[in-house]
């Protein structure tokens, strides 16, 4: 600083408390965020802080997405077309994994920005950002349940567990933030596995680790889902129809109270309030609280998974002891009892 | 006290407390309105209202500002839509304004003011080149010319 500008006074407030200061950027998106890294070192780390991204990433500053990987064409033809749009984030599959391994990532294999995948030949977990391509190995190969079940079958999920403020990684069996082998969990039910598929992380970390009975809806196919912080079911038993059915914890009596929503097709994913749908290979976001259905427009590229995109670094983030996040209040619990439905 | 049972308000004093700024000005303010400050409930509660409380981190042009947000906010029948008119013409200032708004607010712990605030003023980032920032949040610590274009090298994608 050689003299102040003549032309206006400096502002008298020097600068925002960092508190203050993170208060204020909590409301701009991810890549306005990732565009003020380079003001000064003390807003670099703020933005690349875990506890401010993983909170940033479950506030509702970062609508759902879908993520699309690009196949390589392998005749290297034009710019990599790396799109982020309100609807979807495009991008190429990080170098060391092939598109199939990543393919089959499942509703639960997403949170907050990262995705979770492992390698089917020596079954190593990673977490991978797609938005910043950073991919970290996060376990060894795990022993146990690759002698009973190859990996390409192992149902895969992440979510941080509101109870004691960790990650965790579920195939089965439990990875903890921070620790590179896998923790059995005792008796999995089989028929979780098969009957609902893709485990989920949902109102922390009662569905992970105790299994317990609860009644529900009946159903032939349905699979679990995140309704924000509720465990949600999604009945696909009816041709062309969803019924969403979610799990309310406090009432004791109902704890599946119906939702008559009733939508189109295959469920893809869920993310947020909005839930992103396959129907004949066409995408569609259906966002229940305004009643809208959204068609995305996908090219060539293959559906991975819903996403919300983050700058949260896996490498950071698992070597975190733990992340604090506030809970996000579930709020507007009727949104998805509308009775919805329409034609094509 | 009347013992008139035709009107359906029962005839309740105005309960007034005294904020004293740090140039000294005092202002009066309905208890009503003052509870949107956590900061001021509290002080209420323990019955610290009675003498003028001095706010020594707010000077009377913003603490008159920010009497007038609460007094806004604690009206009754406003309907939404013009309160939202109202809290955007309200926040058009000066961004040096802005953030003597998110200080005081953040003090009294006035959560709607503080968020409002908070929300202009992430507006005004977007957009802005890390130069126009750094001018805007006296920030003397900037990166090494080097530095910074290895910060931003490493997000090109994101500058395209």
């Amino acid at each position: 600083m050689s003299s102040s500008p003549p032309s206006r006074s400096p502002p008298r407030t020097s600068s925002l408390p960092l508190d203050l200061l993170r208060n204020v950027l909590s409301r701009l998106t991810t890549i306005s965020l990732l565009k003020l890294r380079p003001v000064c070192r003390e807003w670099c780390d703020v933005v690349d802080d875990p506890h401010f991204t993983a909170t940033h990433a479950s506030s509702d500053v970062e609508g759902p997405r879908v993520l699309l990987l690009l196949e390589p064409s392998g005749s290297g033809n034009a710019n990599p077309p790396f799109t982020l749009s309100n609807q979807l984030l495009v991008t190429w599959p990080p170098e060391l994994a092939p598109i199939s391994w990543l393919f089959g990532a499942g509703a639960g294999a997403s949170c907050q920005g990262l995705l979770c995948f492992e390698d089917p030949l020596d079954g190593v977990t990673y977490l991978l950002n797609p938005l910043t391509q950073e991919t970290v190995s996060v376990s060894v190969g795990s022993s146990a349940t690759l002698c009973e079940q190859p990996p390409c079958l192992r149902r895969i999920a992440i979510g941080l567990d509101h109870v004691t403020g960790r990650y965790k990684i579920w195939a089965a069996e439990v990875l903890d933030q921070g620790s590179r082998s896998w923790r059995d969990i005792g008796n999995v039910p089989v028929c979780l596995l098969h009957l609902l598929g893709d485990p989920v992380f949902a109102a922390g970390s009662i569905h992970w680790e105790e299994f317990t009975l609860t009644p529900c809806p009946e159903f032939r196919e349905a699979c679990l889902g995140d309704l924000r912080g509720a465990l949600g079911l999604f009945d696909r038993s009816i041709r062309n129809s969803v019924d969403v059915w979610r799990m309310e914890e406090e009432t004791g009596a109902s704890p599946w109270p119906v939702n008559g929503s009733r939508w189109f097709q295959e469920f893809l994913c869920r993310c947020g309030w909005k839930m992103e749908l396959m129907f004949k290979r066409r995408v569609l976001i259906y966002d229940p609280a305004a009643g809208e259905l959204e068609h995305v427009q996908r090219g060539g590229a293959r559906v991975m998974a819903g996403i919300t995109v983050s700058l949260l670094s896996p490498a950071k983030l698992w070597n975190e002891d733990k992340v604090v996040v506030p809970v996000v209040e579930v709020a507007t619990i009727n949104l998805i009892s509308r009775n919805l439905s329409w034609v094509f | 006290m009347s013992s008139s049972s035709s009107s359906s308000l029962p005839p309740c004093p105005k309960k007034m407390i005294t904020l004293k700024s740090s140039d000294g000005e005092t202002f009066q303010i309905e208890e009503t309105a003052a509870l949107q400050s956590k900061t001021l409930e509290n002080m209420i509660d323990e019955n610290c209202a009675s003498t003028p409380i001095p706010l020594r981190s707010i000077n009377g042009k913003i603490l008159a500002k920010v009497v007038e947000f609460c007094n806004k906010h604690a009206e009754v029948g406003v309907d939404a839509e013009s309160l939202h008119a109202w809290d955007a013409e309200f926040v058009n200032v000066e961004y040096t304004t802005l953030f003597d708004y998110i200080l005081a607010a953040n003090f009294l712990e006035i959560p709607t003011l503080l968020d409002l605030a908070s929300g202009v003023v992430g507006d005004m980032i977007k957009g802005k080149t890390p130069d126009e920032i750094r001018k805007m949040f006296n920030i003397n610590d900037a990166f090494s010319p080097e530095e910074e274009e290895e910060v931003r090298r490493a997000n090109q994608w994101a500058f395209e």
